[in-house]
């Protein structure tokens, strides 16, 4: 078994899982727009800890989202050392005629922090909602859309063939990639262009059976009368709950809070 | 309206690489009454697969008429109820499962006609009973095994309760345990619920169950009867085809003095009667 | 002396330590002689293919050993090599097709070898050859043109071209027609009048009794049976679980077998089972006319 891939979703019965996708959605743009808008260092330790609590809360491995962090940090450090070279204010370590500052560093740090709050925020909705739910709940938002003649249908069926897609694709991959280990390929060769060969003799033969599966597929929907239709059973399934009501009232609550205490500054 | 699928005088061509044109069928006729168990045999590029597409409209015909209990496929008008009377199973079971969930699956059809949730959910109970896959309800369709697929891809089918099913090939990448279930389902439903079926193979052994056969060779049909009598023909040898091994055996019983009634079509039947003797 | 494959003590087990843990594989024995060809028949999931892939290095062994050739599959360098010396062919190979022409296609296992484009050259043109394609240029067409009956030849032209030692195939006949079957069958058939080493997966055991005698059995990650097809027909407590994948005079053979009735159950052909029927009934008439008129009876069913 490989090991779990980033923002994948682990199954679980805690609160949070049993959360209305639409709950979630709100509850994180919510959380964007906070973050985005705050630049009060305490206000976003404050988010930090109200993750840590969500994590907590729906029973993911800590330690995982700390590596999952861990992943990025490359991103992290060239954000803060972008911030600290490029602010003016009271340098603190000179390189030539470029200069680390003080202030830069405070508002590298605080970026960082925002960052990690948006990451951590996306794996807790990743990993605690499956993702038909979550393109369920992406359709219900995009329904009015429907009345200006866009197709959004057609978009959560998409979605839906691409992750009912997903694991087969990932296992036809793996099969091609042993047939071709077995005449000879090397994936993991020292030379590029070795390896891009290998990596080609999986992903050519993968896309030619992507292009007759959806001639296939085409031909399945269409025998089944396919016409872009809202999705019954799954729109059913979408239920709030006093759970939901709560959740979301406390994050309203919280954001709502910020703004007369002019935390919202700029 | 009448009832029972007609083809009549249908000829279909194809344009290949945009270089010439090829003659997948060439003034085919046949008619399929309801509750008629026909087995389709053709090897490969002998146009079954055409002829399978022609019946629900997938494809129009080049020359000739298609006719679905009355209904014109050529007319664009009808696809709908055409489409919803003729089911139809196709070869790979992975490409013909679009949603995520098993249970959705079966839903696609229903949906698609646009009929009342609960209606839906009635039939997505009763397709998954039959084809028993109530426990796979949940599933992702990947977690399925082949044979599995191939039993999901028909409850969808099913949930349109459909007059006619016509499956291409829907056993030729099955594993023997899996084919033995498709087929033991298809003939449950020919028995016990009344459907037509059409069935189409290149391997005989698939069509024991078939009151008719018809049997196509580059575009046209080259026999037509029942099993003993065109596997007992001369012509099927001369068309390159072999006879299930079943009937082999009776043929060499027969030819020795040891009749074999015609009703006899599976290993057990034959054994009953040979242990009567 | 050892066989060219040596397989002892095997063992794997898939997601140890997990809930979705697998046995795949539980003490395998199995050793092949050079130049034999053997069936491996099991039903799905019997792990056929994970057998299968230790041979070639895909897998490394968890447990025991095997040994291909000589070298030893557990030796990450010697495991390296596996691959030149036993070619596996999966199933549907001509999946994996992704050249623009059946040449390059072909001459890919070969390039890997790194052999001179002159030796690669000659490799193709056999390996076409023995696989009934080497005419009208077809080795400059794109694969996508041909049908699939011929895209699985060049697939394993493809595999031929390496000359591995021992051959492998998965289900070579898997998804095909009568036509593109015997083709293939050809190219198996040549092999093994060759005595070259080969393997052939199949969940048939009419297809496997049809080319070899030697047949291994695979269930449930356990080796039932390893030898002769002859001696596989006497046992029936081994055949119990398989019956259905006889072929049919056989089964309806063993059926009778199974009432009461005398009848030999080792023939080999349609012809012999009808003429022991035939010999059945036969007997049955002379019984009967034995009899004294009053007790004569229709339809002898007090006789089961």
């Amino acid at each position: 078994m490989t090991g779990m891939k980033l923002g994948q979703y682990v199954y679980g019965d805690s609160l949070i899982h049993k959360l209305d996708p639409r709950t979630k959605i709100i509850c994180c743009t919510l959380a964007v727009i906070s973050v985005m808008a705050s630049v009060n260092l305490y206000y976003l330790l404050f988010l930090l800890l109200l993750m840590v609590a969500a994590i907590i809360a729906s029973r993911l491995s800590l330690a995982f989202i700390l590596k999952s962090i861990w992943q990025i940090k490359t991103l992290l450090l060239i954000t803060l050392l972008l911030q600290a070279f490029l602010t003016p204010g009271q340098a603190v370590w000179n390189i030539g005629s470029i200069s680390m500052t003080r202030e830069g560093l405070i508002i590298g740090s605080i970026n960082i922090l925002r960052l990690i709050i948006l990451f951590m925020g996306s794996l807790i909705l990743l990993m605690t909602t499956t993702p038909m739910k979550l393109s369920t709940g992406i359709e219900y938002f995009l329904r009015p859309l429907g009345k200006l003649n866009i197709p959004v249908h057609n978009f959560t069926t998409i979605i839906s063939i691409s992750f009912r897609f997903l694991p087969t694709l990932f296992e036809e991959a793996s099969m091609i990639r042993n047939a071709q280990k077995s005449r000879g390929s090397q994936f993991d060769s020292p030379q590029l262009m070795v390896k891009i060969k290998s990596y080609a003799a999986v992903v050519i033969p993968l896309f030619e059976a992507s292009l007759s599966r959806a001639a296939d597929l085409g031909e399945a929907m269409d025998s089944r009368c396919y016409t872009s239709h809202p999705n019954q059973i799954r729109m059913s399934s979408l239920k709030m709950t006093g759970r939901d009501a709560a959740a979301l009232l406390l994050v309203l609550v919280i954001v709502l809070a910020a703004v007369p205490a002019g935390i919202f500054l700029k | 309206m009448t009832a029972g699928i007609e083809v009549i005088n249908t000829t279909k061509q194809y344009k290949v690489f945009a270089r010439e044109k090829i003659d997948a069928l060439r003034d085919v006729s046949l008619s399929v009454r309801k509750g008629e168990y026909v087995g389709l045999l053709g090897m490969n590029g002998s146009g079954k697969s055409t002829l399978a597409r022609l019946l629900n409209g997938l494809l129009k015909p080049t020359q000739g008429k298609v006719y679905v209990n009355g209904m014109d496929t050529a007319d664009a008008a009808n696809l709908t109820a055409i489409r919803r009377l003729v089911g139809m199973v196709f070869q790979n079971p992975d490409n013909q499962l679009v949603c995520p969930v098993v249970e959705e699956e079966i839903a696609f059809g229903p949906e698609n006609l646009e009929l009342p949730l609960a209606e839906i959910r009635r039939r997505v109970d009763w397709a998954l009973q039959i084809c028993g896959l109530e426990e796979k309800r949940h599933h992702a369709p990947h977690l399925l095994s082949g044979g599995q697929k191939q039993m999901a891809a028909l409850a969808s089918v099913l949930a349109m309760l459909p007059e006619y099913l016509v499956l291409d090939e829907p056993t030729s990448m099955l594993d023997p345990n899996s084919r033995r279930m498709l087929l033991g389902q298809l003939d449950l439903l020919n028995k016990r619920e009344g459907m037509t079926i059409i069935l189409i193979s290149h391997n005989p052994e698939d069509l024991l169950q078939a009151d008719r056969l018809i049997v196509l060779d580059r575009g046209s049909i080259a026999m037509e009867g029942t099993p003993r009598e065109v596997y007992g023909n001369q012509k099927f040898k001369e068309l390159g085809l072999n006879a299930p091994a079943l009937y082999q055996l009776i043929g060499q019983l027969e030819s020795n003095q040891f009749p074999v009634p015609d009703g006899i079509k599976s290993i057990p039947e034959l054994v009953e009667y040979i242990c009567q003797e | 002396m050892p066989g060219m494959i040596e397989i002892a003590h095997l063992s794997h087990t898939y997601a140890a330590g997990s809930p979705y843990k697998v046995e795949a594989l539980q003490d395998i024995n199995l050793s092949i002689e050079q130049g034999e060809f053997l069936g491996l028949f099991g039903p799905n999931g019997s792990g056929k293919s994970t057998l299968v892939q230790h041979l070639n290095g895909l897998i490394r062994p968890q447990k025991g050993t095997v040994t291909v050739c000589g070298l030893n599959a557990s030796d990450p360098k010697a495991s390296r090599e596996l691959w030149k010396k036993a070619g596996l062919v999966f199933q549907y190979p001509e999946h994996q097709i992704f050249q623009i022409s059946v040449y390059d296609e072909v001459a890919y296992g070969p390039r890997n070898l790194k052999l001179p484009e002159a030796t690669v050259k000659e490799r193709v043109c056999e390996a076409l050859q023995q696989v009934g394609l080497l005419q009208e240029n077809i080795a400059q067409l794109p694969p996508v043109t041909l049908s699939g009956g011929m895209r699985r030849r060049v697939a394993i032209a493809g595999m031929l071209a390496i000359q591995p030692e021992i051959l492998i195939l998965d289900e070579p006949m898997a998804g095909l027609d009568a036509a593109g079957r015997s083709l293939i069958l050809d190219i198996i058939r040549k092999r093994q009048q060759k005595h070259e080493t080969t393997v052939m997966i199949s969940h048939s055991l009419k297809e496997i009794m049809a080319i070899t005698d030697k047949i291994a059995i695979l269930d449930e990650g356990s080796l039932v049976f390893n030898g002769e097809v002859k001696e596989l027909l006497t046992r029936p407590e081994v055949l119990a679980g398989y019956h259905f994948e006889l072929p049919e005079y056989l089964q309806v053979v063993y059926e009778l077998a199974a009432r009461g009735f005398e009848i030999r159950t080792n023939i080999s052909s349609i012809r012999e089972a009808g003429g022991e029927i035939i010999k059945l009934k036969q007997e049955f008439e002379q019984r009967r006319s034995a009899l004294p008129e009053q007790i004569r009876q229709p339809a002898g069913k007090g006789d089961q």
